[in-house]
């Protein structure tokens, strides 16, 4: 059997066993079902070979499940997305004074759309050398920018020129931010 | 737009009109929910319906209202509601065993202080949560991003507008035909639920479909994130119980429903409940260090925001140690003054441990919330009131005290997350949110119990006015009085909890996070609305490969926006028609 496939396989099947011997009744008077040794027996097999399968390489679709967010194209993309999203917002904050609310409004779903949703996508795979103290500040700095960039997308719909040009410029910081951080961790 | 139309004066965010707008139209729908909880037995999020009311009140053309102010509206109105339907499951307990003589008269105050309490507490214990659910994990929270899509939908474009009134309709729709009791058809449609079975397949395989448009519409937010949730159901129902049948450990003249109550409630329900705690715990042992390292980002910019004298976007860490202190003197106050003859030690330790339990019952709650837009309150209801009898010597009225305080938390915790995930996808910041649910909330529970009195006193002298053989048959609180019954006479499920729970740790400390939890929910609840929900989650992956990603997120979230709105708005509806007399 492929040694990729033997962990995860070993433990789902081992820890099904365990709830199918939890899940019998109760005997009259009985305070534990009579299989309840095969359920600890098969926890602890489920457990050992957890263990293996943690310490093996993660197919992305393991976090993707968890996240609900699919990590499929790579790294490239990711930092590429990354890129031009800076690019794209930096573009926009040194043009906005000339333009209209709505120009800025469609910019910045443009933006959403073609650059931070394929990043947001994508990020396991910026993280994946990271090690978690790196993952977590640099998930919950991406996480601010997103934040700015979503007010600025309201602020802008509600016609509000000064709140949404703050709101550019500190996601623009935000992710910058994320960019160094990224970078320092290579 | 031109830009002598831009608005000069500063952002609108929390207005007077927000507030009053949200304290109003919580507390309206909080009587409505009430009513229609004791009347039909389950409660309806108010999130979409508030936001739909702010849209219209505060966006009118007067107001010129702002997409963060009705976020701000929604959060206020949720907040109240949720309080109140923590309480409607638990304090008509009380009542209905005070009435067949179980317990004897009891006084509501300390039982109003625990409920106040559990509202504070909900919202103190899931704050330090909030980075690892929204922006580590990124959870749906399905029903938080439908209000977000209601929130932004004036600004987001006519294509996204059209798209979100197209799945409202035919949710909307979807919802009256089932109330109208037209597409009932006996043996194939029954009790909102199409049977797969065809006569052929065994009942104990529960092969059924829930026909509810807001559970096809969460699969449909969740994708490929809920496809263990799915898969938990089928292990359950497909090989768990067959196996149980086959290898005769069950009654064999048990048959049909009976079989199919019997395999849910002695099984896999409590087994469910087990490995929802094993998960939990496990859960908060695993992301220990990486909330670590997002508070410690958190307060590295809540410095720096400092030293440039900027606000900061968290709620004061102190005030969150005030207020969990304060809530556990509350919760203190009521266990001293209902348990006769209990030692201080033994109500300290209730305390104690309540509290503990709450944290980790928040967890789960708050969790399955966000993956999959369902929770487990019942749940972790019955599991409270059961430690605390234990606790404080089978003392009734003081567990349920315990019982309400855990009940209203787990639910403000939800919901708190709920908000913040909408707030969050609206670009708001968490601190206003946070500081109005930590302030506002105990008017949901006031509310709750006034109006539960008055019910109550409603049938006449000496009470009556809710319960088994009434017109508020109150299913819930029916069901807590029989757990209690059945732990006065020590029949708990402790050797399901036990062994479920060891299995969930192990399973949420697989490599793939979350699915304890995900498990754990789909053997608590029944197949039908696993099943409906996994087809949600399958038709959002099939439409994703063939469509892209881009389509997805900017068609498919909108619909399922709208279908969730829908059918919460025929329910907001069905409790005001029947509070009618309807």
């Amino acid at each position: 059997m492929n040694k990729q496939i033997f962990a995860p396989l070993g433990t789902l099947l081992a820890l099904l066993l365990a709830l199918l011997a939890a899940a019998k009744p109760l005997a009259e008077s009985a305070q534990w079902p009579d299989t309840w040794q095969l359920c600890l027996l098969a926890v602890l097999v489920a457990g050992g070979l957890n263990l293996l399968w943690r310490a093996q390489p993660q197919p992305l679709w393991a976090e993707s499940i968890s996240g609900a967010e699919e990590s499929a194209a790579g790294a490239t993309v990711s930092a590429e997305a990354l890129r031009e999203c800076i690019d794209a917002l930096q573009q926009l904050h040194n043009a906005a004074a000339a333009m209209g609310l709505p120009a800025i409004l469609h910019e910045l779903e443009e933006i959403h759309s073609q650059w931070l949703l394929p990043l947001i996508h994508t990020r396991s795979s910026l993280s994946a050398g990271m090690n978690r103290l790196q993952r977590g500040r640099f998930l919950a700095e991406l996480a601010a920018g997103e934040l700015w960039l979503n007010r600025a997308r309201s602020t802008a719909g509600d016609c509000y020129r000064v709140e949404t040009q703050q709101a550019i410029i500190q996601a623009l910081a935000q992710f910058i931010s994320v960019q160094q951080l990224l970078a320092a961790s290579r | 737009m031109h830009s002598s139309e831009e608005w000069q004066q500063p952002y609108r965010e929390l207005t007077w009109q927000a507030l009053a707008l949200g304290i109003v139209s919580g507390i309206l729908l909080n009587v409505a929910l009430i009513y229609s909880a004791l009347k039909l037995g389950f409660a309806i999020s108010a999130s979409a319906i508030a936001a739909l009311i702010g849209f219209v009140l505060l966006r009118g053309r007067s107001w010129r209202g702002t997409v963060i102010e009705n976020n701000l509206n929604q959060t206020i109105a949720a907040a109240i509601v949720t309080a109140g339907s923590g309480v409607v499951f638990t304090l008509p307990t009380l009542f209905l065993l005070q009435s067949n003589k179980t317990i004897g008269s009891f006084s509501p105050w300390p039982l109003l202080a625990a409920g106040v309490g559990g509202a504070l507490l909900g919202v103190v214990l899931i704050i330090p949560l909030r980075r690892k659910m929204i922006e580590i994990d990124r959870l749906r929270f399905p029903t938080g991003t439908a209000v977000a899509t209601i929130l932004r939908s004036g600004a987001a474009g006519s294509e996204k507008v059209t798209l979100l009134a197209y799945g409202c309709a035919i949710g909307a729709a979807w919802k009256l035909l089932l109330l109208s009791g037209w597409l009932n058809w006996p043996g194939v449609i029954e009790n909102d639920e199409l049977s797969l079975s065809f006569g052929l397949l065994p009942s104990y395989l529960s092969a059924a479909l829930y026909l509810s448009p807001l559970t096809f519409a969460s699969g449909l937010l969740a994708g490929r994130g809920g496809l263990p949730f799915f898969f938990g159901g089928v292990a359950a129902w497909w090989i768990i119980a067959p196996w149980m049948v086959h290898a005769s450990w069950l009654n064999p003249q048990l048959a049909n429903a009976e079989l199919v109550e019997f395999i849910y409630n002695k099984s896999l329900r409590p087994l469910g409940i087990g490995v929802l705690i094993g998960a939990a715990i496990m859960a908060m042992l695993l992301t220990l260090p990486i909330i670590v390292a997002a508070l410690r980002s958190v307060a590295q910019a809540v410095g720096e925001s400092r030293a440039q004298g900027a606000k900061s976007n968290e709620i004061s860490p102190w005030l969150l140690l005030s207020g969990l202190l304060g809530a556990m003197l509350l919760l203190f106050f009521a266990s001293w003054s209902t348990a006769v003859d209990v030692p201080l030690w033994r109500i300290l330790l209730a305390t104690l441990v309540g509290t503990l339990w709450l944290g980790i019952a928040g967890l789960i709650v708050a969790q399955a919330t966000g993956m999959t837009d369902i929770s487990p309150m019942s749940g972790m209801t019955l599991v409270s009131v059961a430690l605390t009898m234990a606790l404080l010597g089978g003392e009734v009225v003081a567990a349920l005290a315990m019982g309400i305080a855990i009940s209203v938390a787990v639910g403000q915790s939800a919901d708190m997350m709920q908000d913040l995930k909408t707030g969050f996808l609206v670009g708001n910041r968490p601190l206003q949110q946070q500081a109005l649910e930590f302030s506002l909330s105990w008017i949901g529970v006031v509310v709750a119990f006034a109006v539960i009195y008055a019910l109550w006193q409603g049938g006449g002298s000496a009470g009556g006015g809710f319960g088994p053989n009434s017109s508020l048959p109150a299913p819930q609180a029916s069901a807590l009085a029989e757990v209690i019954e059945a732990v006065q006479k020590q029949q708990i499920p402790l050797d399901k909890f036990i062994l479920g729970g060891v299995a969930g740790m192990v399973l949420e400390g697989t490599p793939v996070g979350g699915l304890g939890i995900m498990v754990g929910l789909a053997m608590y609840l029944p197949f039908s609305i696993t099943l409906t929900y996994g087809l949600g989650c399958l038709a959002q992956m099939r439409i994703e490969k063939i469509r892209g990603y881009a389509y997805a997120e900017g068609v498919l979230v909108p619909v399922a926006a709208g279908l969730i709105i829908g059918e919460a708005l025929i329910g907001v509806a069905e409790a005001f028609w029947h509070m009618g007399g309807g």
